[in-house]
């Protein structure tokens, strides 16, 4: 008997516990794949879209589809890509509104069942006699909480079906704004293959298993956002704001400072660039104010080494930020932004 | 790790979100160094006074570009944000609170497209 019962349980155990899968599997020939049935159902718009994309044009009903030439094949393809998308997402916007009334009544609906039997129990446990009864009627009621608790956390994680339908009504939001905004692209930037892994994305942020990984990735956010606390900065003393002329001539010295290390990469411009360079420090040279920083970098104008010469420029000038004197910055920033063109 | 900074704004001098983005822009191409946190600081020189405490981090790259600042309300005007940048191959800097004009504000910078 007992080993009958050993038997018992390990096969419960087996059979409830499955295999577990590790990774996706992937059937290019299944067609119930929502992938599959997408190129199906759009079979004669996707025949469009790739005639005008190679800049044929497009006649139906034929082996053949694409022939002859378009002009602006191009943004023919942009405006069919465009219809397929457009065309997809009202199949799912529909099933979603199914999925989430569904949800929300089935869950409804059970929990009501459930609690008029908790609540019938209970009551019958009050107006049993005997003891054996009573203890078999507490034993089962224990054990429906406990199937009710585990369906919650199992299958909810203990969320409430409104936060669920929330969280995937914004994920929904968030793939359906980014899809808009590539309609905007030209079928280079945002071909139709990427337009279909946007849709699969807009059907799977309406999902259960969506919601409730969002949710959780969002408290990792909100705790890292707790951490965010206000800093106490000894010794710190403020930076003034900068003005729009600061700002771009800095930006621009950066930009020709980009340029000039491109160029030093390059062997044809490696010499102008060089000479760009030398002619920054010979005309920081003459300036007492620079002489301080020149003297640390050991650098002259008659330095060849590009590399070093960039070093120190950048050297200095992050120098003379920790010294908080802007205004020689200013004057360096201006100095590379008219030898450095 | 690369060398970082921290630099600190005063709460009363940066009057517009526009202003701290200028600012942000014109120190990070001095210090050659990227953005990458964004916080609400105490300073005590020359008096104790509120702050942005900018945090840069040094790199090997000048012409950094410029960056695009934009005031985000909770966590998923934030993600949305960032999926939209995203799609316009615009990088997500970092997110944090600032000082705008004495007010404490979310602040999510990007990266404008090179």
């Amino acid at each position: 008997m007992k080993k009958a019962l050993t038997y018992l349980a390990l096969g419960i155990i087996a059979l409830t516990a499955g295999c577990t899968r590790y990774r996706p599997v992937i059937d290019f020939n299944d067609q119930n794949r929502l992938v599959n049935r997408l190129n199906a159902h759009f079979a004669e718009l996707q025949k469009r879209y790739w005639c005008y994309r190679f800049g044929f044009d497009y006649v139906p009903n034929q082996t053949n589809p694409c022939s002859g030439s378009v002009e602006n094949g191009q943004e023919m393809a942009k405006k069919v890509r465009n219809e397929f998308i457009e065309s997809a997402i009202p199949f799912i916007d529909e099933s979603y509104t199914n999925f989430i009334v569904e949800l929300q009544a089935g869950r409804d609906r059970n929990n009501f069942v459930a609690d008029v039997v908790e609540l019938g129990t209970g009551g019958a446990i009050g107006i049993t006699n005997g003891q054996r009864p009573i203890q078999i009627l507490g034993v089962a009621l224990t054990a429906f909480r406990g199937g009710r608790r585990s369906t919650d956390l199992n299958f909810y994680k203990e969320q409430a079906t409104p936060i669920l339908i929330s969280k995937m009504d914004d994920n929904r939001a968030k793939v359906r704004a980014t899809i808009l905004n590539r309609e905007a692209d030209d079928v280079d930037d945002y071909p139709i293959g990427a337009s279909i892994s946007d849709i699969i994305e807009y059907y799977n942020a309406g999902t259960l298993v969506r919601a409730l990984t969002q949710l959780q990735k969002d408290t990792a956010v909100q705790a890292k956002e707790s951490e965010n606390r206000v800093l106490h900065l000894k010794g710190i003393e403020p930076t003034p704001p900068a003005t729009e002329e600061q700002s771009r001539i800095a930006v621009k010295a950066g930009d020709l400072l980009s340029a000039i290390r491109k160029s030093l990469a390059k062997p044809e411009e490696e010499d102008g660039a060089i000479k760009k360079l030398q002619s920054i420090f010979k005309e920081l040279e003459p300036d007492p104010d620079f002489a301080p920083f020149l003297t640390g970098e050991n650098v002259t104008s008659e330095e060849k080494d590009g590399p070093k010469l960039l070093r120190a420029l950048r050297s200095i000038r992050r120098k003379i930020f920790d010294k908080g004197n802007l205004g020689l910055l200013d004057k360096i920033n201006q100095v590379i932004a008219s030898k450095g063109k | 790790m690369s060398k970082q900074r921290v630099v600190a704004y005063r709460a009363t001098d940066i009057d517009t979100l526009r202003t701290l983005e200028l600012t942000c822009e014109r120190d990070e191409s001095n210090l050659t160094s990227k953005l990458v946190q964004l916080n609400l600081s105490v300073i005590d020189k020359p008096e104790e006074k509120e702050a942005t405490a900018a945090t840069y981090e040094e790199t090997e790259e000048d012409g950094l570009g410029h960056l695009i600042f934009e005031v985000f309300t909770n966590n998923n005007d934030a993600l949305s944000r960032i999926a939209i940048h995203k799609a316009k191959n615009e990088p997500h800097v970092c997110s944090g609170k600032a000082f705008i004009n004495n007010e404490e504000t979310n602040v999510i910078v990007f990266r404008e497209k090179q």
